[in-house]
């Protein structure tokens, strides 16, 4: 993966209190560290494996949206992602933080899926210009739920393309032999799903010149 | 960046902005996925679990079975070794009617050569024993009657063996044959040890006759004989020897004929006196001597196994096959369903019928079985969508509606061919242990699935069934050890013990995983055997 994707998996997980552990001398309550949660899930204790799940579930829900159509096919990839997960923690060798493991294991879980379910989706451009000139959008112009939704209404290859590349920060060579197509289609998809994208932005809003 | 401007961006930057940013405040999923999720792992752990206890009980029972197999062939090599086992090993024993015909051999050939020294031999019980090669030596001079030879014996009274040595030596022109060899054994552990004057005796006189250069064949026969122990002594001896000499002396053939009578009669007195003088633990006994003779190449038999068979199938296919009946949800139910099968898949009964004819690779202990077999086996699963296995790519969403589990059966009938190498001793009687390995090529013939409750699920495919989904023609390695017991005197022999069978194919006929990674059946049983013939005939 390349070193662009690194800023994306900034730490600050730790979004729940209610997911202690331990209990400090002083008597407050901490939450258990990285370590303790993997220990703790390698010996098959349920709630290590619980507590670790509500540590990175939200933020993973997230990241399996972008890759679904719908809510219900993102909870699919949730779960056989944290299945993949809690089946091969034992293979985490702790050299980067869990939540960058787990996030990767999650967009593998979404590939398999999109695998899985693409020769049953018809692929649909629409009507859309081929290129389109650059421009600049205002950030708070567009809210998030907004942009979401018009990144699930891509076709799945492009949504699978435009998260792997502008979200994560994939290469398209690295992007071409994950989803098994030539760099150069993935260019291409990459670009075509740019242009459907500034056409939605376009009718949310006006773009700020 | 000038605060009062809002941030701005192209379009990487819009989307990067938003969906990470907003990533640490994402709404949590439902509840629901933490418990689906926590009722995978439950039955993921369960399965690993059983798994382990399989793993476990399998190591049991091979630990078992070794246990036994080693004891019992402890327990066997503890048993005193039978008669047709000390032939096998090169070892005669007595035997009457043999005495009798090298007795009379001499005999018989009297007239033609000048014949002097027979041997009688007596051994008592397996303690007092003679090489093989004797009798088989004593039994061609006895089918060429003008061949003599002279014995020599020294009978070791109490201890080891009786050793003897035979040689025949052409004096001159081939015409007179002496034979003197004369061993004398020193006693090394009786002080009761004597030598009988015959073993001085008896060189003298051949010496003479040998130079007499007497036109006549002449044999002449020295025994040396030495008797340790209580310094029991036959009185006969020196008469033998003195009639030797006398013959030999006068170079007369009707006296010859009467020396050998005379020394057949202070022989078998000999024998008598020695069997009076023993202590009554040492009675002679008298045993059975075989000889190892080959048979027939072929051995035939019939063999049944019991066995646990399981089809371990994978019925997992690609996507594109699947059936779009299901809408968006096909993958996932069919996935689902494959694995359930899966999960829920057991071993059943399998059970075979085989002949097979055996084949000797020479005299040694490896031979080649081929043969043919007739083979049902059945598996049990369970499915809560009313499918069969082999149904995974054809679900319909009728079919998907079932809310409990349904027991599902599946019967394979099958014909194989298979070759086999087969170790085993081939003379060995009682109890011995046979080792065998091979491989078999299988087609099915039939195979008849059904869910409970639901008769429209019934399928039965068939060897001209185009839709099967098994392979109609699959291969496996068996492997398998046991206890072979072949009673004495008997051309038959039972076997029990038990087999392995793995298979190198898939039973599925398109599996989806690469060949290393494809699931393919397997089977441990008991199998019992009869096998008709020996490859070595014991007489």
């Amino acid at each position: 993966m390349s070193a662009a994707a690194w800023p994306a998996m900034a730490p600050g997980a730790t979004n729940s209190a209610s997911n202690s552990l331990t209990v400090s001398r002083s008597g407050t309550p901490t939450p258990p560290s990285e370590a303790e949660l993997i220990d703790g899930c390698l010996l098959g204790r349920q709630l290590a494996q619980k507590q670790l799940y509500e540590r990175y579930s939200a933020r993973m829900m997230a990241v399996c949206l972008r890759y679904a159509q719908t809510t219900f096919e993102a909870e699919d990839i949730l779960q056989e992602g944290f299945l993949t997960v809690f089946r091969t923690l034992a293979s985490f060798r702790r050299e980067c933080p869990l939540e960058f493991w787990i996030r990767r294991i999650m967009i593998n879980a979404a590939l398999r899926q999109h695998r899985r379910n693409a020769p049953l989706v018809a692929v649909s451009d629409g009507d859309y210009p081929e290129t389109l000139a650059s421009e600049e959008f205002t950030f708070s112009n567009y809210a998030y739920s907004e942009l979401l939704n018009v990144v699930q209404e891509l076709a799945p290859r492009y949504r699978l393309v435009f998260n792997l590349y502008a979200i994560e920060g994939y290469t398209h060579k690295e992007i071409g032999e994950m989803l098994e197509i030539s760099e150069g289609t993935s260019k291409s998809q990459y670009s075509r799903a740019r242009v459907v994208l500034q056409t939605k932005l376009a009718r949310l809003q006006p773009p700020v010149k | 960046m000038n605060p009062s401007t809002p941030p701005k961006g192209s379009l990487e930057d819009l989307f990067r902005h938003h969906l990470l940013e907003s990533e640490a405040a994402a709404v949590p999923p439902r509840p629901q996925v933490w418990e689906q999720l926590d009722n995978s792992l439950l039955l993921a752990q369960n399965e690993h679990y059983r798994r382990r206890l399989r793993v476990h009980r399998r190591a049991i029972a091979a630990s078992l079975l070794l246990a036994s197999l080693a004891g019992g062939g402890w327990w066997h090599s503890q048993q005193p070794q039978s008669p047709s086992l000390a032939t096998a090993t090169g070892q005669a024993t007595y035997r009457p009617d043999l005495a009798v015909a090298r007795r009379a051999a001499p005999a018989v050939a009297a007239p033609a050569p000048m014949l002097a020294g027979t041997t009688a031999r007596t051994s008592y019980s397996t303690l007092l024993t003679t090489p093989a090669i004797d009798q088989t030596a004593t039994l061609r001079a006895a089918a060429q009657p003008t061949v003599a030879y002279a014995a020599t014996e020294a009978g070791n009274g109490g201890r080891s063996s009786t050793s003897t040595r035979a040689a025949t030596r052409h004096l001159g022109s081939g015409q007179m044959l002496a034979a003197s060899q004369g061993r004398m054994h020193a006693a090394s552990d009786g002080a009761g040890a004597w030598a009988h004057p015959v073993a001085t005796t008896v060189p003298t006189s051949a010496s003479r006759v040998a130079g007499a250069g007497s036109p006549t064949p002449l044999y002449a026969a020295q025994t040396a004989e030495r008797t340790a122990g209580a310094g029991q002594q036959s009185d006969f001896l020196p008469s033998t020897a003195e009639l030797v000499a006398t013959a030999m002396g006068g170079n007369d053939v009707s006296s010859t004929g009467l020396a050998v009578q005379a020394l057949s009669t202070s022989q078998a007195s000999l024998a008598g006196a020695q069997t009076a003088a023993l202590p009554a633990s040492l009675s002679p006994v008298e045993v059975v001597m075989p000889a190892v003779e080959m048979t027939r190449p072929w051995q035939f038999g019939l063999s049944y196994a019991a066995s646990a068979y399981q089809p371990n199938i994978d019925f997992t296919k690609a996507p594109t096959v699947y059936s779009a009946a299901l809408g968006s949800n096909s993958v996932s139910i069919t996935n689902m369903a494959a694995a359930e099968y899966r999960n829920n898949l057991r071993a059943g009964l399998g059970q075979r019928l085989g002949g097979w004819a055996t084949r000797r690779l020479g005299s040694s202990r490896w031979r080649l079985r081929a043969g043919l077999e007739l083979a049902q086996n059945t598996a049990t699963s369970a499915t809560s969508v009313s499918f069969l296995g082999e149904q995974v790519a054809d679900l319909s969403y009728a079919q998907a509606m079932q809310a409990h589990l349904q027991k599902t059966s599946y019967r394979y009938r099958s014909v194989s061919a298979a070759a086999e190498m087969r170790y085993a001793s081939p003379i060995k009687t009682g109890f011995s242990l046979y080792g065998r390995v091979g491989a078999l090529f299988t087609s099915l013939l039939n195979v008849h699935s059904e869910v409970e409750g639901t008769p429209e699920a019934t399928r039965t495919y068939t060897l001209l069934s185009t839709d099967s989904p098994y392979r109609h023609l699959t291969a496996s390695l068996r492997g398998g050890a046991g206890i072979q017991y072949r009673p004495v005197g008997h051309q038959w022999s039972l076997n029990l013990g038990p087999v392995a069978d793995f298979g190198i194919l898939s039973l599925n006929a398109d599996p989806t995983q690469d060949f290393w990674h494809q699931q393919r059946p397997y089977s441990f049983g008991l199998e019992a055997g009869l096998e008709l013939g020996r490859p070595l005939k014991l007489q």
